[in-house]
């Protein structure tokens, strides 16, 4: 029987399309969205994965890596005192604002890396050499949004507070949520780009000893010296939490992500709904002919089924094509982990389940009239 | 005497209440035995396709009993009386109601499948009685490809492939012409009728009542009586009829 409601549903070719792409177009719009969503969020975290730590300490009041919080140089000295630590590093991220050559202002996301370590620098040079960072004036660039820089090349220059930053190398770096460039200097130099006076040690990058559980490392570090300590993935959290809590983005979405399942419900279902009203005398016929109610149930529910998966097969491709045809590294955010594919089978099985349920209802209690006269 | 394939007996049945009260059974007594085919006749709202839904179960009765093969059906459960259609009753509709997208064989095939024969099986089943009743050659059109009267033919196809015992059908000529009508009871009498088999045709077209054993004559909501003639397929002008009492109808004799 089952073949025979896969045949019925095939067989109106208008009708099962209309299904078919409506519940495509669900699965897209909803991919599409919560792929945004997801790349947004996801960009709130690239200044902390661009680094690559196994422990971040910072003063418990920063709420994401977009803030500004200084700790005590001296911190530096009491973390690596913590038993369990195995090295410790000092880091900034700041964002600051830089001159270009023509005047115009621009603000970029600054890395002060421990000058003897160089901790946390770019993995992938594109040009230029990250030792080339020791030179005097030394800066290296980040490819991604560097045409707000003016595009420069290997010894071009720009200011930040009236400090020259001649430009040594140009890395492969990502793009954050803010679009800021990212510039690479080390830490010393770091200090002379910020306002004077003023505590700037904004991170301490740690690793464990080899052995000690790094949850152990991080339990030991927040009791003896007060700070807060992460994981990297702890750290990236931490910052997406602090963007989903704050920002409007989750809301935004949250809203165009309904609206796509109330207008996609309405879609299908009233579809799913004409398409069982037609059918209704042949549903009604086989009733009759003694199919039993939960035959019928599953044979309905089959139908929306396979809609709803070709559907989602359909919307989702087309999702990755646009995922794809945006790339990693291009400035419109998009990222589809699983989990997001996941609750948009859900939703749009859901959807299914709606549009099916009053159809199954319409077919379980047929009237006598409608099976014999149709 | 031949055997009782079903009986009912003081049927009521209401539709709504108080003030939208419909009495569409008012004391029906009707029986049919094995072997014939028995034509439902009455004018358009008297209670027909009422009296056809409560003999096979898809609608339940307001009182009297409804027995079919000695089952009581206003006794049963929906389920039951759902497997009990399955397994004794052949259903053919005013309207075919054949799924428009399955072939002819595939449609016939549809009462098997509900059995659970092997889909190959039924088709070739179904290919077989498609044959009987003259559309060998037609098995694996679509509906939309075939006549009305070979839409009906397959729908024949469909209500006998499972050997019913009980066939009914409302109106089923109401969509067909008068000459397409008359080949299709022809089909009903000399493919369909079996000694073992009893046919309960509704219509109110006067073209086929040549074509019946008996006649149960219908009016707001009761059997008025019951004719029985010797069924020639000839119209109705020339057959003698002969009224009976409704409760006294058993020594009726089914010629084919
Ligand atoms: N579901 C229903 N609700 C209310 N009245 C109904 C319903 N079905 C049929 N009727 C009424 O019952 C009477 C008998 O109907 P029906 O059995 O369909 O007659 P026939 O088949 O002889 O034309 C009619 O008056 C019809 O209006
Ligand atoms: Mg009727």
């Amino acid at each position: 029987m089952m073949k025979i409601a896969i045949k019925m549903l095939m067989g109106d070719r208008a009708k099962y399309l209309t299904l078919v792409s409506s519940i495509a177009f669900v699965s897209l719009l909803f991919i599409q969205q919560g792929g945004i969503f997801c790349g947004l969020i996801g960009r709130t975290a690239r200044p902390v994965e661009a680094v690559d730590a196994p422990i971040w300490i910072c003063d418990p009041l920063m709420r994401s890596v977009d803030d500004a919080e200084p700790m005590q140089d001296t911190d530096l000295y009491r973390v690596r005192s913590v038993p369990g630590v195995k090295w410790a590093v000092p880091l900034i991220i700041r964002i600051v604002t830089a001159r270009l050559a023509n005047g115009q202002y621009q603000s970029v996301r600054l890395y002060g890396l421990d000058d003897a370590t160089l901790y946390g620098r770019p993995a992938h040079m594109l040009s230029g050499d990250t030792r080339d960072l020791l030179e005097n004036d030394a800066v290296i660039i980040g490819q991604a949004e560097s045409d707000k820089l003016g595009s420069p090349k290997i010894g071009d220059s720009f200011e930040i507070n009236d400090t020259q930053a001649r430009v040594v190398g140009i890395a492969e770096a990502p793009r954050d949520f803010l679009s800021n460039p990212f510039v690479f200097t080390t830490y010393s130099r770091a200090l002379s780009y910020l306002p004077p006076d003023r505590k700037t040690l904004l991170y301490i990058l740690a690793a464990p000893k080899d052995g000690v559980p790094t949850q152990t490392v991080i339990a030991n570090i927040e009791k003896t010296t007060g700070l807060a300590a992460y994981t990297e993935d702890g750290y990236r959290w931490h910052t997406m939490g602090y963007y989903l809590k704050n920002t409007g983005i989750p809301v935004s979405i949250g809203v165009s992500l309904a609206m796509v399942f109330v207008i996609g419900t309405g879609i299908a279902g009233q579809t799913f709904y004409a398409f069982a009203l037609q059918n209704e005398r042949f549903f009604g016929a086989l009733k009759a002919m003694g199919v039993s109610g939960t035959t019928l149930t599953h044979m309905i529910l089959l139908q929306s089924l396979l809609v709803g998966l070709i559907g989602f097969g359909i919307g989702g491709g087309l999702a990755s094509i646009f995922g794809f045809a945006a790339g990693p590294q291009s400035k419109i955010a998009f990222a589809a982990p699983w989990e997001l594919a996941a609750i948009a089978l859900c939703a749009v099985l859901i959807i299914c389940l709606l549009a099916s349920l009053a159809s199954i209802r319409r077919v379980l209690k047929l009237e006598p009239a409608v099976v014999f006269h149709g | 005497m031949a055997e009782l394939a079903a009986s009912l007996r003081d049927v009521h049945k209401n539709y709504g209440e108080a003030t939208t009260l419909v009495r569409a059974l008012d004391g029906v007594h009707l029986e049919v035995v094995c072997g014939e085919l028995l034509l439902l006749v009455g004018p358009s709202g008297c209670g027909k396709t009422t009296l056809l839904s409560v003999l096979c179960g898809i609608l339940d009765a307001t009182s009297g009993d409804v027995e079919v093969f000695g089952q009581r059906m206003d006794r049963m459960t929906q389920e039951q009386k759902t497997a009990f259609r399955r397994e004794n009753i052949g259903f053919i509709f005013q309207q075919y109601n054949l799924l428009p997208s399955l072939t002819a064989a595939e449609n016939v095939a549809v009462p098997l499948l509900i059995h659970a024969v092997p889909w190959e099986d039924a088709l070739t089943q179904a290919r077989a009685v498609l044959a009987q009743v003259g559309l060998a050659d037609r098995t694996e059109f679509l509906p939309t490809k075939l006549s009305g009267g070979q839409q009906q033919r397959v729908a024949i196809a469909r209500a006998m492939v499972t050997r019913p015992r009980l066939i009914v059908c409302d109106e089923p000529t109401a969509a067909l012409d008068g000459h397409t009508g008359q080949r299709i009871l022809q089909v009903f009498r000399e493919q369909v009728l079996s000694p073992e088999r009893a046919i309960v045709i509704v219509t109110h077209d006067s073209r086929i009542f040549g074509f019946g054993d008996r006649i149960a004559d219908m009016r707001d909501g009761r059997i008025l009586g019951v004719h029985t003639q010797i069924a020639t397929g000839a119209s109705q002008d020339a057959v003698e009829l002969q009224a009976l009492h409704p409760q006294a109808t058993h020594g009726n004799e089914g010629s084919a």
